[in-house]
């Protein structure tokens, strides 16, 4: 593993309540020249997750916390690693004007190649299924298994839902009571969206970069991240259509989803198994957007069952 | 699957499977008493058994009729109500008090009646690959479309049903893939289709499928729709199903899922693409691994 410095930060020490768990002991590595937060844990092969959203989100904020109430149990079971995605969390904004998809996806192979980890098993969750998705396209040597979760960036068509779904976020944006607000119109059940979770993120969105990566993006986003990221899509959906997806990967959907609606997952799996011998779909009851931390325990045992039963 | 055991269910002799220490699992095969062109029995499970068997006290009966089971015993027994009948006094003579329930296809619908009607007796429920199940595949009035889905299937078996290549030949016919359809398989399903019970059985049926069969599983499956539209089945309910099942197709299983979903809470539903409609055969260590997960995970939390 390449160096890192372990920052000692009070503030990163939740408190953790019973029954939730908290991702412990940040790191960060320098990834081409962008300082990008991390944490990892456990033995065994290498597992990445990528949470969700991207840099500049006025309305919400995403990063490796997302995974916390999953990390003890893939702990024990893989040597497992969570990144806040490029201009996302403590991690760097892109340079200059680079608020594009590719940039996201160079950033997280970057990354993966700094750990200098050969072969891993990626999660990736909405934004971050895409991510994973295009990357095993991109480097399918790199890649033994992928897990695609809620991730209408990556099923068919555009998702019409989100902004009418957040349209009245209590105002300012980005407060902890906002953010909250946000996260339960994503969910189906609240017992999930924990203090400690709330409090990271509210910390993220009080950022520097942060504000500079909203200010960015109220600009860039229409001009240049969604052209880029709906034009690469199309050709990533066209690669699957023309058979070039062989990696097996597991769909996982949360069955209430009001954002990434579960036809889009049904959809998007139709078309993996047109062309993954190995795939597979698992949907999840009582589960809105963020089903990996609305049923943590049983996501990490589908996810672990997937894994662990391609050896036979 | 070794050492298959016989126990009297009501005057009914009953072949079963048992192994494996821990909480009760009794697994349900597909079809009915009387198939003409098919032939299910305990043995559909062999490919799991092992699996099972790590975790769970696992059971596989041979249901009624079928197998090496004996036929109901008077015309009017040939219901889905005798099947289901049957099944629940075999776990009451096993003498078990809470148990795992699996069934596939037709033991799906037992499965998922036997969890309405006797819902203190069941933990968690797992439906696979059922149309018998599923909505808007009523073999009633609405029975057209599965009926002629089957029936095309399996119109150019080879003849004379129910031999050695007939019953290989219709398998493949169901499957993504011929690769689980083992010699050991079809030999002993080969074994019981030439059994003179089974030839008696089918005799029965060639009048009594749409004269009693039928007719009283449409009527009780309407009720047993209408009992999980109105929120009865609070039992944690895992549907699996084969994405390439080209009887009990995708679209039903995603339809009796949306039917649970606004009443079972603990819900999930898993699709194993390259898999017909023996998918637990087809993907025997997946499922077994999926269940499990599911059962355990539902006792932790």
């Amino acid at each position: 593993m390449t160096s890192f410095t372990e920052i000692n930060l009070a503030s990163t020490e939740f408190e953790t309540k019973r029954g939730e768990v908290s991702v412990k002991n940040e790191k960060f590595t320098d990834v081409d020249g962008i300082r990008t937060r991390y944490f990892d844990e456990g033995a065994g092969e290498e597992m990445v997750l990528f949470h969700g959203g991207n840099f500049g989100q006025q309305d919400n904020v995403d990063c490796a916390e997302n995974w916390d109430l999953n990390w003890d149990s893939f702990a024990e079971s893989f040597h497992v690693y969570a990144i806040d995605k490029i201009g996302q969390g403590f991690t760097d904004n892109p340079k200059g004007d680079d608020y594009t998809i590719q940039a996201v996806v160079r950033h997280a192979f970057g990354f993966i190649n700094a750990m200098g980890l050969k072969k891993v098993h990626l999660v990736g969750h909405s934004r971050g299924g895409y991510l994973v998705t295009r990357l095993t396209l991109e480097h399918p040597e790199l890649v033994s298994t992928v897990v695609i979760v809620d991730s209408s960036t990556t099923a068919p068509g555009v998702n019409k839902y989100r902004a009418k779904l957040l349209g009245n976020a209590p105002r300012p944006l980005l407060t902890k009571e906002s953010i909250k607000w946000v996260t339960e119109q994503f969910s189906s059940t609240y017992g999930h969206i924990t203090e400690s979770w709330l409090q990271v993120r509210e910390r993220v969105a009080k950022l520097p970069k942060n504000s500079e990566g909203v200010a960015k993006m109220a600009v860039l986003d229409k001009e240049l991240f969604l052209p880029s990221l709906l034009k690469q899509k199309d050709e990533t959906l066209d690669w699957i259509k023309g058979g070039r997806f062989k990696t097996p990967t597991l769909l996982i959907w949360g069955y209430n989803d009001p954002s990434a609606v579960i036809a889009g997952g049904i959809e998007l799996f139709n078309l993996v198994a047109s062309s993954v011998p190995r795939s597979q779909f698992h949907i999840l009851n009582k589960s809105g957007h963020y089903s990996y931390r609305e049923h943590p325990e049983d996501f990490v045992r589908v996810v672990a069952d997937f894994i662990q039963g391609g050896r036979d | 699957m070794e050492n298959p055991k016989f126990v009297d269910i009501d005057g009914i002799r009953t072949r079963y499977f048992e192994e494996g220490e821990g909480e009760p699992l009794v697994l349900f095969h597909g079809g009915n008493f009387g198939d003409s062109d098919n032939v299910d029995l305990a043995n559909n499970w062999d490919r799991n058994w092992p699996w099972f068997a790590k975790s769970f006290h696992v059971y596989a009966p041979d249901k009624l009729g079928q197998g090496f089971t004996e036929l109901p015993k008077t015309d009017d027994e040939y219901t889905m109500a005798s099947v289901i009948l049957h099944a629940y006094r075999f776990i009451q003579k096993m003498g078990l008090k809470k148990v795992h329930l699996v069934g596939h296809s037709r033991g799906g619908y037992l499965v998922t009646r036997l969890t309405l009607e006797h819902p203190e007796l069941v933990s968690t429920v797992v439906i696979v690959d059922s149309s018998t199940t599923a909505p808007g595949e009523n073999p009633g009035s609405q029975n057209e479309r599965a009926k002629g889905r089957r029936a095309k299937l399996l119109a150019d078996a080879p003849k004379p049903l129910l031999s050695k290549e007939s019953i290989r030949w219709v398998t493949e016919a169901f499957s993504y893939s011929g690769e689980h359809v083992t010699d050991d398989w079809v030999d002993i399903r080969h074994q019981v289709g030439m059994l003179p019970k089974t030839v008696e059985a089918v005799g029965k049926m060639s009048k009594l499928f749409s004269t009693v069969l039928l007719p009283h599983l449409a009527q009780q499956k309407e009720e047993t729709l209408r009992w999980i539209q109105e929120g009865r089945l609070k039992t944690p309910t895992l549907l699996a199903w084969g994405q390439n099942d080209p009887s009990g197709v995708i679209s039903g299983g995603l339809a009796l899922f949306d039917l649970l979903s606004a009443s079972t809470e603990r819900a999930q539903m898993h699709i194993f693409n390259q898999a017909g409609h023996y998918c637990y055969r087809e993907h025997p260590k997946d499922f077994a691994q999926v269940v499990t997960s599911f059962i355990q995970g539902g006792s932790r939390s």
